[in-house]
């Protein structure tokens, strides 16, 4: 991998590629953080979430058309992103998402008790993550483009390829799982 | 107190998703509905927990996992660009296999037609001579003329054919009992 990423640096170094190399990889750093952890939180397993970011990234530079304009490079990103992601756990069958009924109880005590503000926010974010697989993968695409992304709803459903209406049915289902899901932990 | 909105309302307008109307007709019943007030405070709570989200989670180790995504989109990208020159000229064919191809069809189609040829109609040359049988007669024809040996009230008359080019009368008299035979040879 290490000589891959040689060759690239190498290849920069003729003016002709070098220019678009160079917006290759400035594409890439400004969203490869972003694009993973979104995938991550679908997907919810690293291995998964690498492949699929890479392969998000390909698609994009292969066609550089859609990112040539940053602003927009963004949005194309995250919606070949989330589309990627669900397409992936659908093709897999691997729609996992438990009844909140169902959901063990936490063998750990409540956060609060934990001194350590890390290890505390650490707990929260296992806990937000547990929480995500309440959610079908329509539902868990919505809520993250909309309250972690902070995307417009319009927006989301472009993404998502749907109406509003229906995303905004998606956001509220997900919000009130996850609401239930985190009283039932909490408490 | 005016009937409580449902669950779905407030997950919406926690997260100023309902619309401009409504938002605030449930604004007026949270100022006078504390239970409906502390479900939306507890929906806003959960979406500024999901920030958390944006973090990296401890088991991924980004410095080294980003390094070797961005090599392996790098060689991605390139593999990519080695495949796609295939298409390109498989799309565009010279005119050489076009015309290879046009001369096997072309010889095809001609092969085809010499071997088989196309059933051809009787021949209507009026000097061929044709022979033939009446109830009364076996005749020899040539054009418009013809000669016919005659057997005119005898029954029984056994006719045989040589071939195209002989026919035969063959009957017995009743009265007499000869046998008579009758031939007529086309040359």
């Amino acid at each position: 991998m290490t000589t891959a990423f040689q060759l690239a640096m190498s290849h920069a170094a003729q003016p002709a590629a070098g220019e678009a190399i160079e917006q290759q990889n400035r594409l890439v750093s400004e969203h490869l953080r972003r694009i993973f952890l979104l995938i991550y939180r679908i997907v919810g397993n690293v291995a998964d979430a690498q492949d699929l970011t890479q392969e998000v990234f390909i698609k994009a530079i292969q066609r550089g058309q859609q990112v040539r304009q940053p602003d927009k490079a963004a949005h194309w990103l995250s919606r070949v992103a989330t589309n990627t992601a669900i397409d992936f756990l659908r093709r897999r069958g691997r729609v996992g998402f438990q009844d909140i009924e169902d959901l063990a109880e936490p063998l750990t005590s409540p956060i609060s008790d934990n001194p350590e503000d890390s290890l505390l926010r650490e707990e929260k974010r296992a806990l937000l993550e547990e929480g995500l697989q309440c959610l079908t993968p329509r539902e868990r695409a919505a809520l993250l483009l909309r309250d972690v992304e902070d995307l417009p709803a319009e927006e989301v459903a472009r993404q998502l390829s749907c109406s509003k209406a229906t995303v905004r049915s998606h956001i509220a289902n997900a919000r009130i799982k996850f609401r239930r899901f985190l009283a039932k932990r909490q408490l | 107190m005016a009937k409580h909105p449902d669950e779905t309302r407030l997950a919406l307008y926690a997260g100023d998703d309902l619309g401009w109307w409504d938002g605030r007709l449930l604004a007026r019943h949270l100022r006078d509905c504390d239970a409906c007030a502390a479900r939306v405070a507890a929906f806003r709570r959960t979406r500024d927990d999901l920030a958390l989200l944006n973090e990296m989670p401890p088991e991924v180790h980004w410095g080294g996992l980003s390094v070797e995504m961005r090599a392996n989109i790098r060689l991605g990208v390139e593999a990519g660009q080695a495949v796609a020159v295939v298409p390109a000229r498989l799309r565009r064919p010279g005119w050489k296999p076009s015309l290879a191809m046009a001369t096997v069809v072309i010889a095809a189609l001609v092969g085809w037609l010499l071997y088989f040829p196309r059933p051809q109609a009787p021949s209507q040359d009026p000097l061929q001579i044709v022979l033939g049988a009446t109830p009364e007669s076996i005749e020899m024809r040539q054009g418009e003329s013809a000669l016919a040996v005659v057997h005119a009230g005898v029954q029984d008359v056994r006719l045989t054919v040589a071939g195209a080019r002989a026919v035969q009368a063959r009957y017995v008299d009743a009265e007499t009992g000869n046998v008579t035979i009758s031939h007529v040879y086309a040359e």
